[in-house]
């Protein structure tokens, strides 16, 4: 199982760090909508930008996006 | 080549998605035997995870793009929504076993630190969510 799952990572890795991957990455539009929510929450405790988060931080935040 | 990278995508999607449950079903059933490295790491990924999937829910694949941009989830993750188009959530292949969970969760206090009510979580019209609920009530019970 955790085999399989590091070889599909590797391949997406490998895809997505390709000339071709970036720019299909670079090609999706952005929200600013995104980043004004991440500075709300951010100024609401979760501190989500400026620190790498910690994983009860961002398990927080995802559900507070969804309610 | 299209098609080959959905077809890894969905099953990548298929994988994680079988992972996190995995993952909150040990911490429900207090299971889990990982050591603090690990648990670290595996909680890191499965709230990355659950992030991506709250921000596709909420913004679409532009949202997943953005909270790339914020570095608040991984290369890996951002390129699974763009080749699948959507991950991480509950299918019919993982239904029982999200069933399952929700029906053990009833009949513990395990929300109670949480929610004020379990429909606050089960009424969410993305499956994910439920699962952030469950991982956020066990870590916060652990």
């Amino acid at each position: 199982m955790f085999w399989v799952l590091s070889s599909l990572q590797d391949l997406l890795i490998a895809w997505a760090t390709s000339d071709y991957g970036r720019m299909r990455l670079n090609a999706v539009p952005r929200d600013n909508n995104v980043t004004a929510e991440l500075t709300r929450m951010s100024d609401s405790g979760y501190r989500l930008t400026g620190t790498r988060p910690n994983s009860d931080v961002l398990a927080r935040a995802a559900f507070s996006l969804l309610t | 080549m299209v098609k080959l990278l959905t077809a890894l995508g969905t099953a990548l999607a298929s994988i994680l998605g079988d992972r996190i449950i995995t993952a909150v079903e040990k911490m429900l059933s207090g299971s889990v035997s990982l050591n603090a490295t690990e648990q670290a790491s595996l909680d890191r990924t499965v709230a990355s995870q659950a992030l991506a999937a709250a921000f596709y829910a909420r913004f679409g694949l532009p949202g997943v793009a953005s909270a790339y941009d914020a570095g608040l989830i991984s290369v890996v993750e951002f390129a699974a929504y763009v080749v699948k188009g959507e991950a991480y959530r509950i299918t019919p292949a993982n239904q029982g076993r999200v069933q399952d969970l929700e029906d053990k969760a009833k009949g513990t206090s395990l929300f109670s630190s949480s929610f004020s009510d379990l429909s606050e979580v089960t009424t969410d019209p993305d499956g994910v969510a439920r699962m952030y609920g469950y991982l956020l009530a066990s870590q916060s019970n652990r």
